[in-house]
């Protein structure tokens, strides 16, 4: 599938000025990138719309299920104990520690899960042309949200929970850290397959058609 | 045809270029994307001083973050108060060495780096000094690990929540996770508000090869 592009372009990076060519239309997974400072400017992906909508789909069904399920279960002693993605910062949730457990709350659960949800709304609504007021509103937050949603730095964290706790009792994982594992391939996809420009223009075109 | 950069704008919200009107704006009234209808601004509003304001504030809390315990731990009636450095000590004398590296790269280095490279990045900003593509691609770097300090906060969560075996084996939270969370959301903000673009302006046009 090929896109074209409005030439002249400005770079977010160094706002040097990037001339394509007339309107150049470019296919297949390829980039445009500034030619001053390397920053990407535009990505053409294949029908980004409708695996954007597969992804989120996929993602939100794992991130939501994945706060049912223990993450990790250590035993210690013949006693074990599980670990919800929630039980953290519900133990942390009072006094000065407050803030740290909304910041867990934030990053882990609130922002990958919204970000899954304002992509299904958005593509979803693109899709199928239903209209959803404020649509660009929505875009706009859910690209904002996407960058506090840190489930790979959880990842690593159990890793080294796993690491740590190994000298002392068995730890196990549990169906939560595969839902949270699906949750991520989900979202590093839905971002991969997500060429933005498209959706700004088929929100735009969108709001502009006649109901 | 004459078409510049100092006739386009660029929304940072959609990523559309346009045209600048030619006739200023009339009171009241600002400069929104033909696009997605977001105001419209050349540069990031006060880049500098907000980012300035939260390096700052990152760099005094980096100390309190690194020397306060972030959790006292108590295993079979030993008592341990652990620091982010003390957290990475035993996980090396425990012998693991990799995972004690991974955390001591994302929790002690990557925040100090962090905070240095932005100082580095606002003082060439206003008195450059160093080729401006390198500079770019600090910034690029900086923007890119931030995330990754999280990690001790992640594992500080796991364990108070595994620690709940009573006498065998207790985890409580210290002050010193809330200024270590301060310090990522600061640092998250202050790579936010700055303006890459400002590494660029009020310089001699480079000679493109």
């Amino acid at each position: 599938m090929a896109r074209t592009v409005e030439s002249p372009l400005l770079c977010p990076g160094c706002n040097g000025l990037n001339r394509v060519p007339g309107r150049l239309a470019f296919g297949g997974e390829t980039s445009l990138s500034c030619a001053r400072c390397g920053e990407t400017l535009q990505r053409n992906r294949a029908s980004t719309v409708e695996r954007v909508l597969a992804f989120s789909l996929a993602g939100l069904i794992c991130g939501v299920t994945a706060n049912f399920y223990p993450v990790l279960t250590f035993t210690f002693h013949e006693r074990s104990q599980s670990n919800y993605l929630l039980t953290g910062p519900e133990i942390l949730f009072h006094g000065v520690y407050q803030p740290v457990a909304a910041l867990i709350v934030w990053t882990s659960v609130l922002a990958p899960v919204l970000k899954m949800l304002g992509l299904l709304l958005v593509a979803g609504s693109l899709r199928t042309g239903g209209r959803v007021p404020g649509l660009g509103r929505i875009f706009k937050w859910t690209m904002q949200i996407s960058r506090w949603g840190l489930i790979e730095v959880y990842a690593a964290a159990i890793l080294v929970a796993i690491a740590k706790l190994d000298q002392m009792g068995a730890s196990r994982l549990d169906p939560g850290a595969w839902l949270l594992a699906g949750l991520f391939v989900c979202s590093l996809l839905a971002g991969w397959s997500l060429d933005e420009q498209t959706f700004w223009n088929r929100i735009r075109r969108q709001g502009e058609a006649k109901p | 045809m004459n078409v510049s950069s100092r006739n386009l704008i660029l929304c940072l919200c959609c990523g559309q270029t346009q045209r600048k009107p030619h006739a200023g704006l009339r009171r009241r009234e600002r400069l929104v994307c033909r696009r997605c209808h977001e105001p419209l601004a050349a540069r990031k509003p006060r880049s500098l001083q907000r980012c300035w304001a939260l390096v700052i504030a990152g760099l005094i809390l980096y100390l309190p973050a690194n020397l306060y315990p972030v959790m006292i731990t108590t295993i079979v009636g030993r008592e341990a108060h652990l620091t982010v450095w003390g957290g990475v000590c035993e996980l090396y004398d425990t012998g693991m060495p990799l995972v004690a590296l991974l955390v001591f790269c994302a929790s002690i280095v990557v925040p100090l780096l962090k905070l240095l490279a932005m100082v580095f990045v606002l003082i060439n900003t206003s008195h450059p000094f160093w080729p401006r593509k390198d500079l770019a691609r600090l910034y690029r770097i900086v923007e890119s690990i931030g995330k990754w300090s999280m990690v001790d906060i992640f594992l500080l969560s796991i364990l108070v929540a595994l620690g709940q075996l009573g006498v065998l084996a207790t985890v409580v939270p210290q002050i010193g996770a809330v200024a270590f969370c301060a310090v990522v959301v600061l640092t998250l903000y202050a790579v936010d508000f700055y303006d890459p673009r400002l590494i660029w302006d009020n310089r001699q046009p480079e000679t493109t090869p």
